[in-house]
């Protein structure tokens, strides 16, 4: 038997490993379990779509991956706005009081604006607001996690057209028809939805029914250094894309001033590609949505993104093949290039005199036209319920009021939300004076654009992938890995083999 | 004539109470031990359970009904994707670059810090952990920056100085340079704790010996240390290998798998597959075939090492 040693004896041990047990058992109490998505139970097949926006619809692609920069402090004081500030229809008052609702959307200049406002809803309603706010593709993550598991914790989230049909068809989404037929929950004179503009909300219908409503209905719009085009001797904007394109060849000075910049990485690149397709009679698919044959890699295709990617290797800064939204807003504020073609509502902060070294020297146009047309691309962001929220009527209570006309105009005017989806607001005078821009009638720029956009073929719910792989067919053409009709072919085979898989029929 | 020795055997001999004492201790043992095995077993065999049964379906989370059997069709269907064998070998590339370059950076650091008389190192030792601890996604940050040519500093450092500035992340080729050279600054201070650990519990009578019989530095760490220090070395390469096939923060921030495909390995496009496409079924089959190539590695690593060292 060994003698008498030093130390912890077995009972204090015993007694420490349970301590330290017990604190192990409570520090596990607060981890959240992983969870495990649910499979749907919606139970209708994944048919080809057959609701078709109503009209060649509004919504370019909306600021797409690279965060958009939080609404820039205006330069100037907003003009006082003359539409009264929001009344509480008497239906809402205090009928929420027990509620505070959970909400989440991608942080641009209208829910930056929206945010400030939440207490008059609160004050009117009753109900508290936990707003999350996050990136933009952290959003759209996010979101399509919660709600493919079936989840509750949101009672309304942002909704973008281009996940809107994948979304709904997957049974995601709450219809809207139930509530807006009730006059109980709907206020009409509140909700004007004949005010929206159509080409802003179609993107969120399926089979007659309504699934979201829309805060954001951008479109693409040029952008350009005045001077330096009046320097050259243009003086006006370029109307074509071949013009653009002899522009940017005239303006472009190597390591000093880019005659031309857009967005390349996989997830953005395809948001103003389409410009030039439809723009040379091309698209991606044969007639969407009734034809979703792929024709990524047709010859009217080809000829597009010949000129769309010599604009970039050409005339494009160093490292252009890596560029999102943040560097060509750098790039274009910074004064190192000549020519962007791409959203509106990423385009704030090259006016913002804080912010950037040419806002008084750039100026707006429409998106040049090709031989087939001129086809601005728009986008559309939106409030919806998931299907599984827990305070429906609240939440129907604050897409009304977020949405309403008097709001809008009022998020219009606090932030640089030019992109509204209304028309009374598009037309109110107020609105008028702040967006006229560098000489520009940004509205009318709107107005115009979103009567030309032919949309359709980005309103299914495969089209997030098919984006995806030809933004990796522009990059690998713009960091010369491929040539343009080898990249395109590959890309053409792997879409092919993504609709088959997702059940259409390729016809030949 | 030497004696013929061997060691008696002794048997203990344990009285009731004592093999009672015994069983006790393990039962309390099993007891501590019972709720965090219970939450490994959720939170990761569970999950892994359900994955790979997911990985013989065509579960797409946006499409009801895909969740049904059809066997091995995602695992044929990989033999036939180009996009994954090119994504392998991404991966491979990363590591067969990526690991050796941590390995060999991180054995002369810790060799400097071992041998080095200079008392502050002691103080400056926590400065070489800095990219360690930072979270990854700050680190890919940084990275991005520093090889974004319109606003990096090293850009510019270099074409004031007239040198080469080349375009990192716009480069097929040098993007996945680039991952490398973050990866490698990320995590050799990882592989240098573990060496210098490792260098400060060998054995001082060897090294000694090996002074006195007058051997260099190179010498020693030649034919004293290395041997030595290969159990250490094991676990390093076997860390390294597996993180490397989690590269995620640095792909995501600085590239996105891009140019085109350039720099998309496995888990990227894993991970495009299952968040963004919503194609659960086919994510989990790649996911499944990488889980089984890097047990394999993890196998074959402990093979090539000299676990014993003959002390003669």
């Amino acid at each position: 038997m060994s003698g008498t040693r030093k130390g912890m004896n077995r009972r204090d041990f015993l007694r420490l490993a349970a301590g330290g047990a017990a604190l192990s058992l409570l520090s596990a109490c607060g981890a959240t379990p992983t969870a495990t998505p649910v499979p749907p139970t919606a139970t209708k097949p994944p048919a080809p779509p057959t609701a078709a926006p109503a009209a060649p619809t509004a919504t370019k692609a909306p600021a797409p991956a690279a965060t958009t920069a939080p609404a820039p402090a205006p330069t100037a004081a907003p003009p006082a706005p003359t539409a009264a500030p929001t009344q509480a229809p008497s239906m809402f008052a205090n009928k929420f009081s027990n509620v505070t609702l959970k909400i989440i959307a991608s942080d641009l200049a209208y829910t930056a604006a929206l945010e400030t406002m939440f207490g008059d809803f609160t004050k009117l309603t009753g109900a508290k607001i936990n707003y999350e706010k996050v990136t933009f593709p952290v959003a759209n993550t996010q979101e399509e996690l919660e709600l493919s598991s079936g989840s509750s914790t949101y009672d309304v989230m942002m909704i973008i057209f281009i996940k809107a049909q994948k979304w709904i068809q997957a049974g995601w989404i709450a219809p809207l028809d139930p509530f807006i037929q009730n006059k109980q929950l709907t206020d009409d004179k509140l909700l004007a939805l004949d005010d929206f503009l159509p080409a802003a909300i179609d993107p969120f219908r399926f089979k007659n029914q309504l699934f979201g409503l829309s805060y954001i209905a951008e479109t693409t719009q040029l952008i350009y250094r005045k001077d330096v085009l009046d320097a050259a001797g243009f003086t006006k904007a370029p109307d074509t894309l071949e013009e653009m394109g002899q522009i940017a060849a005239k303006v472009n000075k190597k390591g000093e001033l880019a005659g031309y910049i857009g967005r390349v990485t996989p997830t953005e690149a395809h948001f103003t590609w389409p410009i030039f397709v439809q723009g040379y009679g091309g698209n991606l698919f044969r007639d969407p949505p009734n034809d979703m044959t792929p024709t990524i890699n047709s010859a009217e295709s080809v000829k597009a993104t010949e000129l769309f990617t010599s604009l970039m290797m050409k005339y494009g800064p160093a490292g252009i093949s890596n560029f999102a939204t943040t560097e060509c807003q750098n790039a274009m504020s910074q004064g190192q290039a000549a020519i962007w073609l791409d959203a509106l509502g990423i385009m704030g902060p090259i006016i913002d005199k804080t912010k950037s070294k040419v806002a008084d020297k750039v100026a707006f146009a429409i998106a040049p036209k090709g031989p087939a047309g001129r086809f601005p691309q728009i986008a559309s962001h939106g409030w919806m319920i998931p299907k599984n929220a827990k305070n429906k009527e609240a939440s129907w209570a604050f897409i009304q009021w977020a949405l309403s006309r008097d709001v809008i105009l009022q998020t219009a005017l606090k932030g640089e939300h030019a992109g509204v989806p209304r028309g009374s607001v598009l037309a109110n005078a107020d609105y008028k004076k702040k967006y006229f821009w560098a000489g520009t009638d940004v509205g009318g720029l709107v107005t115009e654009a979103l009567k030309l956009a032919k949309i359709a073929y980005r309103v299914v719910p495969e089209f997030p992938q098919v984006g995806e792989r030809c933004g990796q067919a522009i990059g690998q053409i713009v960091s010369g890995q491929m040539g343009v009709k080898p990249a395109l072919d590959a890309a053409q085979a792997d879409v092919v083999t993504l609709m088959q898989k997702a059940g259409y029929t390729i016809k030949p | 004539m030497g004696l013929a020795y061997s060691k008696p055997e002794v048997r203990s001999v344990q009285t009731p109470g004592q093999v009672a004492g015994r069983q006790a201790m393990r039962r309390f043992f099993i007891a501590i031990l019972a709720p965090a095995l219970l939450a490994l077993f959720l939170l990761t065999i569970v999950p892994f359970i359900y994955m790979v049964v997911s990985s013989f379906t065509p579960w797409n989370l946006s499409r009801p009904n895909s969740f049904r059997f059809i066997g091995l069709q995602n695992y044929v269907e990989l033999l036939r994707d180009t996009r994954f064998w090119h994504s392998i070998g991404i991966q491979i590339r990363i590591t067969l670059l990526g690991v050796p370059a941590m390995l060999t950076l991180g054995m002369l650091q810790a060799l400097y810090l071992y041998w080095s008389r200079l008392r502050i190192m002691a103080y400056l030792r926590s400065f070489f952990i800095i990219p360690m601890v930072i979270p990854p996604i700050v680190a890919a940050l940084i990275w991005r920056i520093l090889f974004t040519p319109s606003v990096s500093i090293v850009d510019w450092a270099l074409k004031s100085l007239g040198l080469p500035h080349p375009v990192w992340l716009s480069d097929p080729t040098l993007a996945l340079v680039a991952i490398i050279i973050a990866d490698v600054w990320e995590w050799t201070p990882f592989v240098l704790l573990l060496l210098l650990a490792g260098l400060q519990a060998l054995p001082e009578e060897p090294l000694e010996a090996a002074q006195i019989d007058g051997a260099t530095r190179w010498g020693l760490f030649r034919y004293v240390m290395w041997p030595l220090l290969q159990p250490t070395l094991a676990v390093v390469v076997l860390f390294r290998v597996i993180d490397s096939v989690r590269a995620f923060p640095l792909i995501y921030i600085m590239t996105e798998g891009g140019p085109g495909f350039a720099t998309e390995p496995t888990n990227f496009y894993a991970y495009t597959l299952g968040f963004s496409h919503s194609e659960v079924g086919y994510s989990s089959a790649m996911v499944v075939v990488m889980f089984f190539f890097t047990l394999a590695v993890t196998l074959l690593i402990p093979r090539f090492i000299r676990w014993e060292v003959d002390s003669a």
